[in-house]
């Protein structure tokens, strides 16, 4: 019997709740706290990536302000936990962990809308901006957002007492927002992963989808052809800001804890380097590139990680040095040889100066890999292309056949 | 009725009068060619019925309606198609994806239909791409439909443009310069197939065009520009032999 369309959903649904139920617990018990840690932040950083990449790279509207909606989002979510979830849970009609999840999700969308409705307040007189002044323009208010999140406090604080100014606390201002539950895991964040991937995939490939990029492609002739380019922008932007929303929300929910500082422009530059490097366009480029920066920011805190990172290097210039220029082999051999051993010298030598130095030496390393990234592929690491099960076995094949013949 | 009116339409960028009271009008399922020599304000007057330029001063009304001023898009879905003289193609999406996003106007599904795959975006859809697949097919283009825009030759692109703008089922339909770049056997190849889609489709067809032979051979009616002024109108026979547009073409005769 051929399941109706509803009920095999259901069944993919139950199923990946399940995975990620199985995986969070697995997880939990088996790895340590700061592996779980890194794993948690990759999942963050995929749903900001992933909705950033529908602004900046399927609709071409440079946004530098993924960091305010994601501040408008958490302090939402936040504040809704840290205020309204004690009166909630006592007051719960039903078992405490049961009224939790109801909370969180509950915190999380309002989260959602906030930053949703601050997108589409931000969106539609800077939309009107192309390239380089939209990108200031989104800079610019990225920047109002926390600049307004840090005084909120003294402003509302002014409608009180003097005598009770000085406790006066609603999200926290300068000092930050501390003391919110830990509500997320491994589960929820994976699950907003796998939710954001989903719906910016059927996006794009739909009528919506083929707006957003027609606008990137070519805006007059997108408008010739009946595309009300200005809803379609501002519905990219709209959902984008919904997502980042959500992954403030997370956050703010994982480290218990949300703080101005972590939501300044370095903190949407990152995002954007993420969406940039896998390349404009590119789901799985997003969601790759967003797992491989933060495990190589986290290896290059160590020793032996930084060593590691920089053998790649080696190994890697002599792979382009080889495939660009088409060097000899027995050249080839010897100039990577000789590299490599007077890389290991250097770091032999310099071990004790580069292990009191790595914080300096990873900001350089970080950056030179950025910028080697970039030399060699402007495009990005898969392009415009996604990164399908399919065109992993045809490249598996290619390679193969290769050294057959 | 006339389904395009253009009345005492100018329209000036600072100090220069790109087109001065243009006063244009297309009868249904007519076909009239603008010419005039370079700059004379040909695309402007283009420009000024899709609603990418405002003019200055005049109406437009398309269908009896008032259009001027009105956003592009809001005109592309009243029934205005047009081609552009530089091709504005959306050269990364596929040869398919550049017709079936024309189609969007009347998508008739929303963002939550999209999200959840719902039956009604499936079978939406579905219309969709048949009808684009028709549309590539008449145009000679579908064994192309999976490359992406950029790829096809410059002719191919040229007709799927006329094919993209198609898609919008308009009423009429602008073409600007169909046939630049290309040599007589192609042009000859332009002439067939605007004359074949008039007929196909019923429609309006305002041309702009330097190629005289294809002026001549299909138009019902000829406008001439010069400098943004309207300075000749008529049957091609007529105009061809109107001193007026000799001039501006071949210059002043000889002292």
């Amino acid at each position: 019997m051929k399941l109706g369309i509803f009920a095999r959903r259901s069944a993919a649904t139950v199923a990946l709740l399940a995975v990620l139920y199985g995986a969070d617990a697995l997880l939990t018990h088996t790895v340590n706290p700061y592996i779980y840690d890194i794993i948690i932040r990759i999942g963050i950083t995929i749903v900001l990536a992933v909705s950033l990449n529908l602004i900046n790279g399927f609709t071409g509207q440079f946004s530098l302000g993924h960091a305010g909606f994601m501040a408008v989002g958490g302090y939402t979510a936040g504040a809704i936990t840290y205020h309204l979830g004690p009166h909630w849970l006592a007051a719960a009609p039903f078992p405490e962990p049961a009224a939790q999840v109801c909370l969180f999700v509950f915190a999380l969308l309002a989260g959602a809308v906030a930053a949703a409705l601050a997108g589409l307040v931000i969106g539609v007189p800077s939309l009107r901006l192309k390239g380089d002044y939209l990108a200031i323009a989104t800079l610019g208010f990225g920047e109002i957002i926390r600049v307004m999140i840090i005084n909120v406090d003294q402003l509302l604080a002014t409608s009180r007492p003097v005598a009770e100014r000085n406790d006066f606390m609603f999200i926290g201002g300068a000092k930050g927002l501390s003391g919110i539950p830990h509500y997320s895991n491994f589960f929820w964040v994976y699950l907003a992963a796998v939710c954001v991937v989903l719906m910016v995939r059927n996006l794009v490939h739909s009528s919506h989808g083929r707006s957003f990029i027609a606008v990137r492609e070519d805006e007059v002739a997108a408008g010739a052809m009946g595309i009300d380019t200005t809803r379609t922008k501002v519905l990219a932007f709209v959902i984008g800001s919904a997502w980042a929303g959500i992954a403030g929300g997370l956050h703010g929910h994982f480290i218990q804890g949300l703080y101005p500082n972590d939501f300044t422009f370095l903190q949407s530059i990152d995002i954007v380097v993420v969406v940039v490097l896998g390349g404009t366009g590119s789901i799985t480029g997003s969601v790759v590139t967003a797992g491989l920066l933060r495990i190589i920011e986290n290896v290059l805190r160590t020793f032996p990680g930084a060593a590691t990172v920089l053998y790649l290097f080696v190994l890697g210039g002599a792979w382009v040095s080889y495939a660009r220029f088409r060097a000899r082999r027995v050249v080839w051999i010897l100039q990577f040889s000789f590299f490599a051993v007077v890389l290991t010298v250097l770091l032999v030598v310099g071990h004790d100066w580069i292990q009191s130095r790595i914080a300096f030496l990873r900001g350089v390393l970080y950056a030179l890999l950025l910028i080697l990234l970039m030399l060699n592929r402007p495009q990005g690491l898969l392009g415009k292309s996604e990164l399908t099960i399919a065109g992993v076995r045809r490249l598996f094949a290619r390679v193969t056949t290769r050294k057959a013949a | 009725m006339p389904l395009l009116q253009m009345k005492g339409c100018t329209i000036r960028f600072g100090g220069l009068t790109a087109v001065s009271n243009c006063n244009l009008a297309l009868e249904s399922r007519e076909l009239v060619s603008v010419i005039g020599p370079n700059g004379a304000g040909k695309t402007t007057t283009f420009n000024m019925a899709t609603g990418v330029y405002r003019p200055t001063e005049g109406r437009v009304e398309f269908d009896g309606r008032d259009i001027t001023g009105m956003s592009p898009h809001r005109i592309a879905r009243l029934g205005i198609g047009r081609t552009f003289q530089n091709i504005r193609l959306f050269k990364e999406m596929t040869v398919l994806d550049n017709v079936r996003t024309s189609c969007c106007a009347s998508a008739g599904y929303t963002v939550p239909d999209s999200v959840f795959r719902t039956g009604r975006f499936e079978s939406r859809e579905r219309e969709i791409e048949t009808e684009s697949h028709r549309l590539l097919d008449l145009l000679e283009l579908d064994r192309w439909s999976g490359e992406t825009a950029k790829a096809l030759c410059y002719g191919d692109q040229r007709r799927l443009e006329i094919a993209r703008a198609l898609a919008l089922h308009p009423k009429l339909l602008l073409l600007d310069e169909p046939t630049s770049g290309m040599n007589p056997t192609e042009t000859h190849a332009v002439t067939q197939l605007v004359a074949f889609l008039r007929r196909e489709f019923d429609l309006t067809i305002l041309l702009i065009e330097h190629d005289m032979s294809l002026v001549m051979s299909i138009s019902d009616r000829v406008v001439v520009l010069d400098g943004g002024v309207t300075i000749a109108e008529g049957k091609p026979e007529a105009i061809q032999r109107n001193p007026k547009v000799i001039e501006a073409y071949l210059g002043e005769p000889g002292e």
